[in-house]
């Protein structure tokens, strides 16, 4: 109620001149709903495996503070420069910006800040916890899962049977993909946080599972999948292992072959395996067990990659035997309507070689009978926990095949549950606020923007070599347009909007943000309908 | 030698004395429409300001309406400010005569007196002013020139004293465009008598308020009450400013001016230059040995009601003349004469005549048939119609 | 992005208060709050009888950080022209006098004081704020209603069936130096205007735009949203004229179909369920728009790229 005043007639001015301010009308009370900023989660945050903080590392990068934008990039992502490469990105297929126009160029923008930040990251924990975990396993799980382990102040030592960490990442994925430089630049990383790297020692051969249980607080088991599957036909045993032939290419041999040669596989390492031959000089062929429009999202990006180049493919096909004649291998091929073979498809083809490049499975058999079973291991899907008390499961041994960044996912909440487990407290898995959809963008504000194409090699220049990388990436400059683009899904970026469209001068500015005072709003709700991105929400006030 | 010396003597029309007032007064801003017969007013001031002989801002509006309020604004702007008018510019202004009292603006209009339309006539009459009786407005009439002159200064004083509006108001013609006498004082003299302009609520940049917000029931009445006040305030102030006036210019005007009437057992009161007819008339009378004087009411608002009870008590008889009317009632000084003596102590009878509406000439033989009417009748009426032909 | 606006400075001249007495939503009060952004303390804003005159608030209280002359309904051109003179007298030149009325104060009513003032190159800044209706008094037709809109007075049996008064051109014609339309959904272009008739002397008119939801039969929140339809969909054009003749358009429209705009609000349910009306409708602003840019073209000598996708016929 407005403050009632008793004024006598000689205490008036002489004219009806007002004598205080409408401060003293609290017009709160005309209000049945009320705003209420809140940040919720962006759809892109909410598809991405490991939940990069999208909106808000954009943000930072479209403010200009680089290293902000980086801090909240590795929030949840510690190697954004190597998703930035190798992830299919998930995220940008449900972009609210992808139902303006086109969706944001996310992997790129990451990929820029992620490589912007790479040499300045790897800082030391401010504190120590004393206690002490052990990593089997120096892939990417192994990786991520330490990162954010020594990042709590807990002492970590990963264990790697190879003389260097990295897994799949250093031994097979091709260098156009991904340059050596930057996975030893996301090693060093870890190095100079202070994670102890013990090398060229297999567990369950060099040093014993239960010897580690009994050094260390706690074991997180991150061995990868590295057993690559082999079919069961007649003259399997004369192919090649494309395997083999990613991992010698990749330590710098070049072998010579050329003509037509067949990959046969069921995923992207196929993919992969008929690009290296590409590159090889040869022409190669990928049999493939399931139609071109069932080829997963994940795979896509390389598949297109190969097509580009002139990799030819045999869809819905698998082999039923092998022989070789005259230096050749004659192989038969059949029809697969993705349950059996179709009768009476069968046919010959013949070719220079063919390459086995099947994903791989875990070789779990360093491990106790206690947490295997049917060879995968049991374990909680989230935080890894096993049946054995301080053991924990991340990356590919439990997941089989997985995409880059939900190996990186589960070393980072494996990594929270050990964390959790190490400090006596129960782990809890994060919870995503509510999704913020299209409807809630007021796309009034953003004009149409295609989105900006990164840097790329030509697929005439990508098959020459394989080493130089295929995909360049954003300058600075093209970072921030395409940064401009995002809408900043359900994430005050601090445009102000609420602030200067309030009729009331309720929504103050306070420390570069808007804050509502509630003493006065009245609740009409412009502040809500005009917020960009669906930050301020009209909750109701109370019955009548 | 004294300041008043420095007079200068010279013959105005009634519109140019007002004129030449308003240039003493230092008024800033001027805002004005033509009507007849008050053109002249703006004419001689829009010439004044032209050549820089006033300092002011003389606003050409495009009505009456926007001539009054402009000068409102600009008075509580925190400048002295003056329009004139007459008759339906008068009539137009209505809304903003009654925001002026409320908004306590002290500005100062001259009304010369027309007869409203239709028919279209220009010549005198009191009708328009008196018809603005309830806007709040002090109102002062004239009989002369030099008067005129001298109450353009006085309104200022007196309305800047009380923060209240003031018209003032002279006969068409028979004073706005005939030539008499004027002394015009030195300015320095006028500048001792009026200080500068202020007003306490006037618009201010270093302490924002809202002027003329507006106001619930819960407020709204104690301002009215105070504008009463006011009003009784300016009843003393105007006493107060002619005394100091006499002082300083040696000439002195009360409330009501008395004529020939220490013996009188007959008063005719009447307002405006028929009053100097009316003198004229009485002198004759008095000849004749009838026991006859003339009240002249200056001050319509506030009605000055104990000057007019303690002159009228007592006597025989009196005849208020009115050259205005005010339909289905009576003349105005009539009703608001009786008003004034209800509840006096030796009430004489109070007969009201209606005379000269629409300029038509009220010459001194009508005034003695008006006396000798009077003298004749037993019971008082409210409307005698003097002339008309029925 | 992040703070998205140029012109309008967070906690720079935030001069009126909260507690005033506006309808939720009020699009009028948002106009007043960017336009102080504008003026400073250095200003008074001269209000006439409407909304604004409640809405700084019932005595003794007052919401505006400047000083505020209410005057009658009339009167707001000729009392901020008397105030001009006054300040202009006491020396205070450093000072605007902004007369802050409503259509009805504008458009009608006070028609003639504007137009003497304008005529008579006043220097005072006019602000009309448009509701485009008699607000204050409960909905009634103004000569700014648009044609088809209800009000009290145009009910839905007879909507009113007359063009908005073109008040732009009324100001041109009178040659003053600078007339704009501006809207409260784009703060930077009517800041932008704002800041130039600062730095002009003169008369200067700027028509704001200014929903008003309970007259619009809307909801609260919607107030910017449909003043932002008006613009895009050429109901409500952006510009400016200058000296009575260079016209410029400062915002091109989408040009969206006029339903977009009045499918937001009950006002327009007639017309929107008569489909031959609506046409009707939709080609009158149509022709205005067209008239506007050939206007815009002869001042300039050409049409920007982003003209000629609002323009139906080829010019
Ligand atoms: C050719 C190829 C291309 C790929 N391209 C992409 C891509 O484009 N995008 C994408 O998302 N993903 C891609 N991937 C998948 C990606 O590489 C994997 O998801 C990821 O590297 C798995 O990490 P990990 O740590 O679980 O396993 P690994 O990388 O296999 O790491 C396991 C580590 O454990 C060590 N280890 C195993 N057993 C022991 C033991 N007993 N003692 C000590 N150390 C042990 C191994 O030496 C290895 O270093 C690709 C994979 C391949 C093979
Ligand atoms: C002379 C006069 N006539 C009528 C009114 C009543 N009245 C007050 S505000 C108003 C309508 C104002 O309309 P507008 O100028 O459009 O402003 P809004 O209320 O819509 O903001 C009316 C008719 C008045 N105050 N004065
Ligand atoms: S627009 Fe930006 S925040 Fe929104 S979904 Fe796309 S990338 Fe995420
Ligand atoms: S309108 Fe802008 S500043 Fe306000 S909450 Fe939304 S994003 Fe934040
Ligand atoms: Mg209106």
């Amino acid at each position: 109620m407005a403050k009632k005043y008793d004024f006598k007639a000689s205490e008036l001015p002489i004219s009806p001149m007002t004598l205080t301010t409408t401060l003293e009308n609290p017009t709160g009370g005309w209000r049945s709903f009320k705003p209420v900023i809140k940040n919720k989660t962006a759809p892109c945050t909410a598809t991405c495996p490991t939940k990069v903080l999208i909106p808000h590392f954009i943000d930072s990068l479209v403010k200009g503070d680089l290293d902000m934008a980086a801090n909240l990039l590795h929030r949840n992502n510690p190697f954004p420069s190597i998703t930035g490469r190798l992830c299919h990105a998930p995220c940008e297929l449900p972009c609210n910006r992808g139902k303006y126009d086109e969706p944001i160029s996310i992997k790129q923008l990451e990929r820029f800040v992620g490589d912007y930040y790479l040499d300045r990251k790897g800082k030391p924990p401010r504190r120590e916890t004393g206690k002490r975990v052990a990593i089997v396993g120096g892939g990417l799980a192994g990786m991520s899962a330490a990162y954010y382990l020594r990042s709590k102040g807990h002492e970590v030592v990963i264990y790697d049977r190879n003389p260097n960490l990295g897994g799949y990442l250093r031994y097979y994925v091709p260098e156009y993909r991904l340059p050596l430089a930057v996975l030893d630049a996301e090693v060093g990383a870890l190095e100079r946080m202070g994670v102890k790297f013990v090398l060229n020692t297999e567990v369950g051969r060099d040093i014993g599972f239960e010897e580690l249980k009994e050094k260390y607080d706690a074991v997180i088991l991150a061995h990868g999948s590295s057993i690559p599957y082999t079919p069961d036909f007649p003259g399997v045993d004369l192919l090649k292992s494309g395997w083999d032939l990613m991992k010698e290419v990749r330590e710098g041999a070049r072998p010579k072959v050329s003509g037509k040669v067949a990959v046969l596989g069921n995923g992207y390492t196929a993919f992969e395996v008929a690009r290296v031959l590409r590159r090889l000089g040869a022409d190669p062929f990928v049999v493939y067990p399931t139609a071109k429009i069932r080829i997963p999202f994940s795979d896509r990006e390389i598949f297109t990659l190969a097509e580009e180049e002139g990799v030819k493919f045999f869809f819905a096909k698998v082999p039923l035997k092998a022989d070789r004649r005259d230096g050749k291998v004659i192989l038969t091929v059949a029809e697969w309507d993705g349950k059996a073979v179709v009768p009476a498809t069968e046919r010959e083809m013949e070719f220079e070689e063919v390459f086995l490049a099947y994903e791989g499975t875990a070789d779990h058999g360093f491990l106790p009978d206690t947490i295997r079973s049917n060879g995968t291991l049991k374990a909680d899907r989230r935080s890894g926990e096993t049946p054995l008390e301080g053991v924990f499961v991340a990356g590919e041994s439990v997941s089989g095949p997985s995409p880059v960044v939900n190996v990186i996912y589960s070393g980072r909440s494996v990594a929270a549950a050990v964390d959790a487990y190490l400090r006596g407290r129960t782990y809890t898995p994060e919870n995503m606020p509510e999704v913020v959809g299209y409807e809630r963008i007021v796309t009034d504000y953003f004009p149409k923007a295609p989105r900006v194409p990164e840097m790329r090699l030509s697929p005439a220049e990508r098959i020459h070599s394989l080493t130089r990388e295929e995909v360049l990436g954003y300058t600075q400059e093209l970072a921030m347009k395409e940064a401009e683009r995002c809408f900043n899904c359900g994430f005050c970026n601090a445009c102000g909007n609420c602030y200067v469209f309030c009729p009331d001068y309720t929504i103050k500015w306070v420390h570069g943000r808007p804050k509502v005072d509630y003493e006065y709003c009245k609740g009409c709700g412009v502040c809500s309908e005009e917020c960009p991105r669906g930050v301020i929400d009209m909750v109701k006030e109370r019955e009548f | 030698m004294k300041l008043i010396e420095k007079s200068q003597y010279t013959v105005l029309k009634g519109n140019y004395a007002v004129a030449y007032g308003v240039k003493l007064a230092r008024v800033e801003v001027i805002s004005a429409y033509p009507i007849t017969p008050q053109t002249t007013i703006s004419e001689k001031l829009a010439d004044m300001t032209a050549t820089g002989e006033l300092k002011a801002r003389f606003i050409t509006v495009e009505s009456e309406h926007s001539a009054i309020s402009a000068v409102i604004a600009s008075s509580l702007a925190g400048a002295r400010s003056f329009t004139a008018t007459a008759s339906q510019g008068l009539a137009l202004m209505h809304e903003m005569l009654h925001w002026a009292t409320g908004a306590r603006a002290p500005v100062v209009m001259v009304n010369v007196n027309r007869a409203l339309a239709p028919s279209w006539n220009i010549w005198t009459e009191q009708t328009d002013s008196l018809a603005q009786r309830d806007t709040g407005w002090l109102q002062i009439y004239n009989e002369s020139n030099q008067e005129v002159l001298d109450t353009t200064i006085l309104a200022f004083k007196i309305a800047e004293r009380v923060y209240l509006p003031t018209m003032v108001v002279l006969d068409a013609f028979i004073l706005s465009h005939t030539s008499e006498p004027v002394e015009i004082y030195p300015q320095e003299l006028v500048d001792e008598f009026l200080p500068p302009y202020e007003h306490p609520n006037a618009i201010n940049f270093d302490d924002p308020r809202a002027i003329g917000a507006f106001a619930r029931p819960d407020y709204y009445m104690e301002f009215r009450y105070n504008i009463q006040k006011a009003h009784e305030e300016a009843l003393r102030v105007f006493k107060e400013e002619t005394e100091l006036f006499a002082e300083m210019f040696g000439r002195k005007y009360d409330t009501v001016e008395e004529f020939m009437l220490d013996d009188a057992d007959y008063v005719l009161v009447l307002a405006g230059s028929t009053a100097t007819t009316a003198k004229y008339a009485v002198a004759q009378l008095r000849e004749r040995g009838e026991k006859v004087g003339v009240m002249r009411i200056k001050l319509f608002r506030p009605f000055p009601v104990e000057d007019v009870r303690r002159v009228l008590s007592g006597r025989k008889k009196v005849a208020v003349i009115d050259r205005n009317l005010s339909f289905g009632h009576s003349g105005i000084f009539y009703m608001e004469t009786k008003a004034a003596m209800y509840g006096a102590k030796d009430r004489p009878p109070i007969f009201g005549y209606v005379a000269g509406l629409g300029g038509r000439d009220i010459r001194p033989q009508d005034i003695i048939d008006i006396y000798e009417d009077m003298k004749r009748r037993e019971e008082p009426e409210n409307i005698i119609w003097k002339g008309v032909r029925v | 992005m992040s703070w998205a606006w140029v012109e309008v400075k967070p906690n720079e001249n935030d001069l009126m208060h909260p507690g005033h007495l506006a309808c939720q939503g009020c699009g009028a009060t948002i106009a007043a709050r960017l336009a102080l952004k504008v003026f400073g303390k250095n200003a008074v804003f001269v209000i006439p009888a409407s909304c604004w005159s409640v809405i700084d608030g019932a005595w003794p209280q007052h919401a505006l950080q400047i000083p505020v002359f209410h005057t009658a309904f009339e009167t707001a051109a000729i009392a901020a022209t008397g105030i001009r003179a006054a300040l202009d007298m006491k020396g205070r030149h450093d000072v605007h006098v902004v007369a802050w009325a409503g259509d009805g104060g504008t458009f009608d009513i006070g028609l003639q004081a504007l137009s003497g003032a304008a005529e008579r190159n006043e220097n005072i800044i006019y602000i009309t704020y448009d509701n485009e209706a008699y607000m204050n008094t409960g909905i009634q037709r103004s000569s700014s209603t648009p044609l088809g809109a209800w009000t009290t007075t145009t009910p839905d049996e007879r909507p009113e069936d007359r063009p908005k008064k073109n008040m732009m051109e009324i100001l041109a014609a009178h040659r003053v130096p600078y007339a704009a339309t501006a809207s409260i959904a784009y703060p930077d272009d009517f800041i932008r205007k704002l800041k130039k008739a600062t730095q002009i002397k003169g008369f200067r008119f700027i028509h704001v735009f200014s929903p008003c939801p309970p007259g619009w039969k809307m909801a609260s929140n919607l107030s910017v949203r449909v003043a932002r339809m008006a613009v895009e969909t050429k109901v409500f054009p952006l510009y400016e004229i200058e000296d009575g003749e260079v016209y410029t358009i400062t915002h091109w429209p989408r040009g969206l179909p006029v339903e977009e705009y009045f499918k937001l609000q009950g006002r327009f349910k007639p017309v929107l369920k008569d489909p031959e009306r609506l046409a009707y409708v939709q080609r009158y602003i149509e022709t205005q728009w067209e008239r506007l840019v050939r206007l815009h073209e002869a001042s300039h000598g050409y049409l920007p790229e982003e003209a000629r996708a609002t323009i139906r016929s080829a010019i």
